[in-house]
C-alpha cells in the first residue's frame, strides 16, 4: 500500500494500475451520478480499456466493466496503488 | 385500492438487469410501447391475471439513481410520485451486482410504495461464483425477495405468487435514516413548503437537497421555482459548511448502509483481479476491434441494402400481381379502378416493403444488443459522435439511414439517452437512403456521364452520399451545444456479460416492431398515399381527353393516312395509341391539383432552375422519392412505366428547352440545375413514410417541423447550387 501517493484524474491513470478512489470535484452533478454507481473515496478502480479513438475508457469497478468519456473520468481523483 | 381501477405493477431497476426480459414474460405478447408524453421516453405497458385479477404492468426505464436532470429519471420520479398510481414496485436487482442494484432502492424507498425484491439473473452469479446468502439477506430485510432467471422463465411462479401475497399484505422497504443535519434540512424544506401551501413531498424534499440543477424545481411555477432554489442554496450552504461534499454525501450515505446490509451476504474472494471478459481483448483492441466493428456493420448494411431485396422484389410483384387483377375486374369504374390501384394498393405496396428491412435490421440489432456486443460497438465510435451531441450508440441507426430511413428511425429505440434519440432519428432522414439512388442515377447517367466521362460520373454518385450528413452534423452540433445547449449527458454504459442471445428476446423485439410499424405508421402512409392520389387524379374533366385526342389528329395528320391513324388508335397496343394515352395521362397530371400546385410554386423555385415539370415531379414524389422518375415520364409523354435507365427518358429530359422567358431555347436540364435537383433530393424529406414514423416515434409537430425545415433547406442549397455554378462559365 502507499497511501501517500499524489492524487492525480483517473483519466490519466495508466491502464491495469489498480488505484484507490480519493476525492469526487464537488459541485458537478455528473460526480454525483458517478458517485451513485459507486465510485466512491475508498474504492478500487482500474481502467481496462481505452476506446480506438483514446476516449472513452473502460474502467472496472468491484466486478464490472463501465466505460466513462475522459471529461467524466476527470473528476475523480485516485491514488495509484503502486506496490500492489 | 378500489374495485373498479386495475392494479398497477412498475418495474424498476438499473439498466440491463432484465426488466424487459421479466415484463415480457409476465404479460406475454399483451403489451402496449408508447412514449411519455413529451418525451422520447418509452412507456411499456402490458396486461396479465394474477389470481384473477387483472393487474397492468408498467416496465419503466433502466435507471442507476434519481440524482440528475435526465429525462429517463423524472419519467420514474413523476410516475411514482402521483398519488395512488402504483399499487406495487418490483425491483429488479442484478445478481451479479447487488450492491448497486440496492443504491435506486434506498433512493426510492421515501416514495413508501409496497415493493417486492427480485433478483434476476441468478444464473449469472452461479456461473461467476458470487455466493449469495439469500437466508441471511431475508433476515434482514422486511421486504419480500424472489430469485430468478427472466431468460429462461425460472422462478417466474413463484414470482407471481409472491405479487399476489404482497397485493394483500404489502410491505415497504424501511426509510432510510438521515444524519441529523440532513434531517433538520429536510424538515426546513418540507416546513418550508406547507407555508407556501405546497403539498410537498418526502421524496421531494430529499432531491432538492442534494441535485442542484434538478428539473422537478421546475414542476412549479417561477415564483415559487425561485422561492424554492432559494431555500435550496441556504441549505445547500449549510451543509457545505459543516463538510459534506454534496456530490457524494447522498451515495455515501446509501452505500455505507448497503455495505452493511450486504455484509456476509455476498461470500466475496476477495481478489480485485481483472474481469473483463478474454473476448474484449480482441474485441476492443486497438486495431482489431475497430476491423471487427466495420466488418460486423459492413454485414448490417449488405443485409439492408441486398439481402431484403428479394423480399422487397416479392412483396413489389405481389402488389403489381393484385394491381393487374383489379384494374381488369374494375375497367368500368375509371375512379374506381385509379383509386384501388393507385391509391390503396399502391399505399398497402408502399407500407409492405419495408417490412423486410425492418425485420432484417431488428434482427442484426437485438442479436448485437442480446450478445452484449452493442455496448462494446458503442465504446468504439463513442467519440466519433460525441461532439455533436450523440453518443456511440447512435451509430448503428445512422448507418442504417444509408438503406433507408423507415428501419433506422424505429431503430433508435435501442438508444437510451432520450435526448441522443431525438437528435438520432431528426439526422436519419439526412442520410442518403437508397431510394435516393435512382434519382442520382437517372441525372448522373443523364447528363454528367456523357460530358465527363464514367470517372467524374461515380465520384459525383460518391459525393452526393455525403451531402446530407455534410449539412446535418454541423446543424446537430449547433443546435446541441449552443442553441439548446443540452447538458452534456453523461456517458455511462456497462458492459454486459457476453452470452448468446436468448431466442424469445430477438422474437419478441421483432414482433412488436413489425406489429408497431405497420399498426401507426402503416396507417398514416397509406393515407397519404390516397390523398396523394386525389391530387394527381382530380379535377379531371372528360373534355380534356377528347380536346387532347383531336390536337393529336390534326398534328399527325400530316404523316399519316387518316384510315392508318384510325387503324392504329383502334388498336390499344399500338405505337401511336401508346402515345395518344401518354400524351393524354401528360395532359391531366398538368391540369390535376398537384399539377396546379406546381405550376404556383414554380416561381419560388425558379431561383434553383426548375422549371414547372421538375416542380411538379418532385411534389410529386412525395409519397416515395423514387416516383420522381416515374412522374417525369409522365410529363415528358413516356408513360409512368418507366426506369431511370431509359435512353427514352435520358433523351427527352436533355432535348426540354424552355419554352419562352430569358433562358428560351436553352436546354432545361442544364448541369447548374442537374446539380441543383440533386443537391434538392439530397436534403429534401419528400417522403411521406419517413414523416408518418417520425410522428410515430416523437410526435407530429416534429414530424411537420422537420418536412419544413428540410424543405426549406433543400431549397436553399438547390438555389444556392444553381445560383453559384450559373456564375461559372465552364457550366453552362
Ligand atoms: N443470463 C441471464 N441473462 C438474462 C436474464 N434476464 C435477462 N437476461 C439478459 O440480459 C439482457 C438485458 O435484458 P433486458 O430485459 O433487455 O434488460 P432491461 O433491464 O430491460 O434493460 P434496459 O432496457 O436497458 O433497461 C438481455 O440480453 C437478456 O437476454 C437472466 O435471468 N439470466
Amino acid at each position: 500500500m502507499n497511501p501517500g501517493a499524489k492524487p492525480i484524474q483517473l483519466s490519466s491513470l495508466h491502464p491495469h494500475i489498480p488505484a484507490r478512489i480519493h476525492q469526487l470535484t464537488d459541485q458537478n452533478p455528473i460526480s454525483s451520478r458517478l458517485a451513485a454507481l459507486g465510485l466512491l473515496p475508498g474504492s478500487i478502480v482500474s481502467i481496462t480499456h481505452i476506446a480506438p479513438l483514446g476516449d472513452p475508457i473502460a474502467i472496472q469497478i468491484e466486478k464490472r466493466q463501465i466505460a466513462l468519456r475522459r471529461s467524466e473520468a476527470q473528476l475523480l481523483l485516485v491514488q495509484p496503488q503502486l506496490d500492489d | 385500492m378500489t374495485n373498479n381501477s386495475p392494479i398497477r405493477i412498475a418495474l424498476i431497476g438499473n439498466p440491463n438487469t432484465g426488466k424487459s426480459t421479466l415484463f415480457n414474460r409476465l404479460t406475454g405478447l399483451r403489451q402496449h410501447i408508447t412514449n411519455y408524453p413529451g418525451t422520447t421516453v418509452l412507456a411499456h405497458t402490458g396486461f396479465s391475471h394474477i389470481e384473477d385479477k387483472q393487474v397492468q404492468f408498467i416496465d419503466l426505464p433502466g435507471i442507476y439513481s434519481l440524482s440528475a436532470s435526465s429525462p429517463d429519471e423524472k419519467v420514474v420520479f413523476d410516475l411514482l410520485l402521483c398519488d395512488n398510481k402504483i399499487d406495487l414496485i418490483l425491483f429488479i436487482l442484478d445478481s451479479t451486482n447487488l450492491r448497486r442494484s440496492f443504491f435506486l432502492i434506498y433512493q426510492l424507498a421515501e416514495f413508501e410504495i409496497p415493493c417486492l425484491l427480485v433478483l434476476n439473473q441468478w444464473d449469472q452469479a452461479i456461473r461467476n461464483c458470487i455466493k449469495i446468502n439469500l437466508q441471511l439477506l431475508k433476515s434482514r430485510l422486511p421486504v419480500p425477495i424472489v430469485t430468478t432467471i427472466a431468460r429462461n422463465g425460472i422462478g417466474l411462479e413463484e414470482l407471481r405468487s409472491a405479487i399476489a401475497t404482497s397485493l394483500k399484505s404489502p410491505s415497504r422497504f424501511p426509510l432510510p435514516q438521515w444524519p441529523t443535519i440532513i434531517e433538520e434540512c429536510r424538515q426546513t424544506l418540507l416546513n418550508a413548503g406547507a407555508n407556501l401551501s405546497l403539498n410537498l413531498k418526502p421524496p421531494e424534499a430529499t432531491r432538492i437537497i442534494f441535485d442542484s440543477d434538478s428539473i422537478y424545481l421546475k414542476n412549479f411555477s417561477p415564483s415559487l421555482h425561485s422561492q424554492l432554489s432559494q431555500l435550496q442554496s441556504q441549505i445547500q450552504n449549510r451543509l457545505r459548511q459543516n463538510g459534506f461534499n454534496l456530490s457524494i454525501a447522498e451515495a455515501t450515505i446509501h452505500y455505507r448502509k448497503i455495505d452493511k446490509l450486504l455484509e456476509n451476504v455476498i461470500q466475496s474472494d476477495g481478489t480485485i483481479a481483472r474481469s473483463d471478459s478474454p473476448l474484449d481483448s480482441i474485441l476492443l483492441h486497438k486495431f482489431w476491434g475497430p476491423v471487427i466493428f466495420f466488418a460486423i456493420m459492413f454485414l448490417v448494411f449488405q443485409s439492408l441494402y441486398a439481402w431484403s431485396a428479394p423480399f422487397t422484389d416479392a412483396i413489389e410483384s405481389l402488389i403489381a400481381l393484385a394491381k393487374d387483377n383489379v384494374f381488369l375486374w374494375l375497367e368500368k369504374f375509371p375512379i374506381l379502378q385509379s383509386l384501388t390501384t393507385d391509391g390503396i394498393l399502391t399505399g398497402v405496396g408502399s407500407v409492405l416493403v419495408f417490412l423486410p428491412q425492418i425485420l432484417l435490421l431488428f434482427l442484426f440489432i437485438s442479436l448485437l444488443e442480446e450478445s452484449g456486443y452493442l455496448a462494446r460497438a458503442a465504446f468504439i465510435m463513442d467519440k466519433a459522435l460525441a461532439w455533436c451531441g450523440l453518443n456511440g450508440k447512435c451509430f448503428v441507426p445512422l448507418l442504417s439511414g444509408y438503406a433507408c430511413s423507415i428501419p433506422a428511425i424505429l431503430s433508435t429505440r435501442t438508444l437510451d439517452s432520450p435526448s441522443a434519440r431525438l437528435t438520432t432519428t431528426l439526422l436519419i432522414p439526412f442520410m442518403s437512403c437508397s431510394a435516393r439512388l435512382p434519382v442520382y442515377t437517372l441525372f448522373i447517367s443523364a447528363f454528367i456521364e456523357p460530358k465527363y466521362g464514367p470517372n467524374i460520373a461515380a465520384l459525383s454518385l460518391f459525393f452526393m452520399h455525403f451531402v446530407g450528413p455534410l449539412v446535418a452534423f454541423p446543424f446537430a452540433w449547433f443546435l446541441n451545444r449552443k442553441l439548446l445547449r443540452t447538458p452534456h449527458q453523461t456517458f455511462v454504459l456497462e458492459f454486459p456479460h457476453y452470452q448468446l442471445p436468448s431466442l424469445r428476446n430477438v422474437t419478441t423485439r421483432l414482433w412488436e416492431s413489425a406489429r408497431d410499424f405497420l399498426q401507426r405508421a402503416g396507417s398514416i402512409i397509406l393515407a397519404i398515399s390516397i390523398i396523394l392520389w386525389a391530387l394527381l387524379y382530380f379535377p379531371r374533366p372528360p373534355e380534356l381527353a377528347s380536346k387532347i385526342r383531336s390536337e393529336f389528329l390534326k398534328t399527325h395528320a400530316n404523316s399519316y393516312p387518316s384510315e392508318q391513324i384510325h387503324a392504329q388508335l383502334s388498336d390499344p397496343n399500338s405505337p401511336l395509341s401508346e402515345k395518344l394515352q401518354h400524351t393524354i395521362t401528360s395532359a391531366y397530371l398538368e391540369q390535376s391539383y398537384l399539377g396546379r400546385l406546381g405550376k404556383f410554386l414554380q416561381p419560388i423555385f425558379s431561383y434553383a432552375g426548375f422549371d414547372w415539370k421538375i416542380t411538379i415531379a418532385i411534389l410529386g414524389s412525395f409519397p416515395a422519392r423514387e416516383v420522381l422518375i416515374s412522374t417525369l415520364g409522365i410529363i415528358y409523354n413516356l408513360g409512368g412505366d418507366i426506369s431511370e435507365e431509359s435512353a427514352d427518358l435520358h433523351s427527352a429530359l436533355s432535348s426540354a428547352t424552355w419554352p419562352s422567358g430569358p433562358k428560351a431555347g436553352y436546354p432545361i436540364f442544364s448541369l447548374p440545375t442537374v446539380w441543383a435537383i440533386m443537391v434538392f433530393f439530397a436534403l429534401c424529406l419528400q417522403c411521406g413514410a419517413t414523416i408518418a414514423v417520425v410522428a410515430q416515434e416523437i410526435n407530429w409537430r416534429w414530424a411537420i417541423g422537420l418536412f419544413l425545415f428540410m424543405s426549406f433547406l433543400a431549397w436553399l442549397g438547390a438555389t444556392l447550387t444553381y445560383q453559384i455554378l450559373s456564375k461559372i462559365p465552364h457550366f453552362l
